[in-house]
């Protein structure tokens, strides 16, 4: 099968192009993202290159170049690049790992609650959800990656993704919750 | 009101929206179009990155996790090439730098190598393939050359010939190796389930070929490399 998949990739001169054109039309609004985190020129190349490094994995996601979808992949997948580096120059781990362990949640309730929303109040939900929990919840609904996809491009364990994952759930239920049911 | 959809479906519609007016607030590509002058050494890094990609079997060599491990074991191959015929070794030996990844290994010439060229002069393809294999396909740009013959069952050799100072990549699935020689000229085999892969370097041109031939036969293919006559 492997040689097989080798003879199939022998002709696509398209796909081969494919990641050189995203890395054209997205290299500089990643660096924009980067350097508005680091404020470094250097460091915000070197979250540009590392996000690059994560995103080769996952182009047959980003089919459409120009596409909002492709972008909002570039954006989420170097600002979390850009915050992990950050996060190493400052020696000062995210600690969400611990909040997270302490969730005993059934997670029924939050489908409950928010079956009873409007998608636009669901958005305006999500737009005041932390980042980390706001790009799990994106990369796991809208580029349908898996959990251990998530954990590579973040650098955080599969458990922790999941957690995050749930957590953010939580979280919006919570929120919404609080209105409805009080 | 109440949209009737599914807890994911809203959820994920929801996700899109706040995608959207996330990326809304960013400037615009033209806005940004001079923000930053990438660094020679960010550059060099991203085109290898492209080069690397662009090859027809990347894929191969880029299942997950595999670019991610970014340790590098840099390992110093001297060429020790019996044979001085190529002028450009007659100035001294030439070294493989070779950076393993975990899954597979970039490798170039020592940038210290002098009279490196840039394009090939001299086309070289093997004379010998064994029976049952034909060629499936084949291309040459300015610095590369390369065929692949298909064989009974999934049988398969991939031939390769870079300039010596081309940027390539070998997949590996250890980094197990052993000494080799071509005509003279030294050079490395790569022990694989499928796949063996094979590279040297005559002081002119560096050759790669992957098979799923066993090393002996590879050798014998190795050595029969000739000189394109047109």
């Amino acid at each position: 099968m492997m040689f097989q998949l080798y003879l199939s990739l022998l002709n696509t001169e398209e796909e081969k192009n494919h990641f050189e054109q995203i890395y054209l039309t997205y290299r500089n609004l990643m660096f924009y993202v980067a350097k508005r985190i680091l404020n470094d020129d250097l460091l915000a190349e070197d979250a540009v290159h590392n996000a690059f490094l994560k995103i080769i994995d996952h182009l047959d996601k980003l089919k459409d170049v120009n596409s909002n979808k492709t972008k909002g992949f570039m954006v989420i997948v170097v600002e979390n690049t850009a915050k992990n580096i950050y996060n190493q120059q400052k020696f000062n781990k995210i600690s969400l790992d611990s909040s997270e362990m302490e969730l005993a949640y059934v997670q029924t309730f939050e489908e409950k609650v928010i079956d009873k929303i409007s998608v636009s109040y669901l958005v305006e939900k999500i737009e005041h959800l932390p980042d980390t929990y706001r790009d799990v919840l994106m990369m796991r609904y809208i580029y349908e990656l898996s959990y251990k996809e998530i954990s590579k491009l973040l650098k955080i364990s599969e458990p922790t993704v999941r957690k995050r994952v749930e957590r953010a759930k939580q979280k919006l239920a919570q929120n919404i919750g609080e209105l409805i049911y009080d | 009101m109440i949209e009737s959809m599914s807890f994911d479906e809203k959820l994920k519609r929801a996700l899109y929206v706040s995608l959207d007016n996330k990326l809304e607030n960013l400037p615009t590509f033209n806005e940004l179009d001079n923000i930053h002058d990438f660094s020679p050494k960010f550059k060099k890094k991203i085109n290898k990155l492209i080069r690397i990609h662009n090859k027809p079997y990347y894929r191969i060599i880029n299942t997950a996790g595999k670019r991610v491990a970014l340790f590098i074991i840099t390992i110093i191959i001297s060429l020790m090439a019996t044979v001085l015929s190529v002028e450009a070794l007659r100035n001294g030996f030439y070294n493989f730098i070779m950076e393993i990844y975990e899954k597979f290994a970039v490798v170039f010439v020592d940038k210290n190598a002098p009279s490196q060229i840039n394009a090939i002069e001299e086309t070289y393809y093997p004379e010998y393939i064994p029976e049952g294999f034909s060629l499936a396909t084949s291309h040459q740009n300015i610095a590369a050359v390369t065929q692949i013959y298909k064989g009974p069952g999934n049988g398969l050799i991939i031939y390769e010939q870079f300039t010596i100072n081309a940027e390539f990549s070998v997949d590996i699935e250890n980094d197990k190796y052993t000494e080799i020689e071509v005509n003279g000229f030294s050079g490395y085999h790569f022990y694989e389930k499928e796949i063996n892969n094979m590279i040297w370097q005559d002081g002119k041109y560096v050759y790669i070929l992957k098979s799923t031939l066993g090393k002996d036969e590879m050798i014998k293919i190795a050595e029969s490399l000739k000189v394109k006559t047109s």
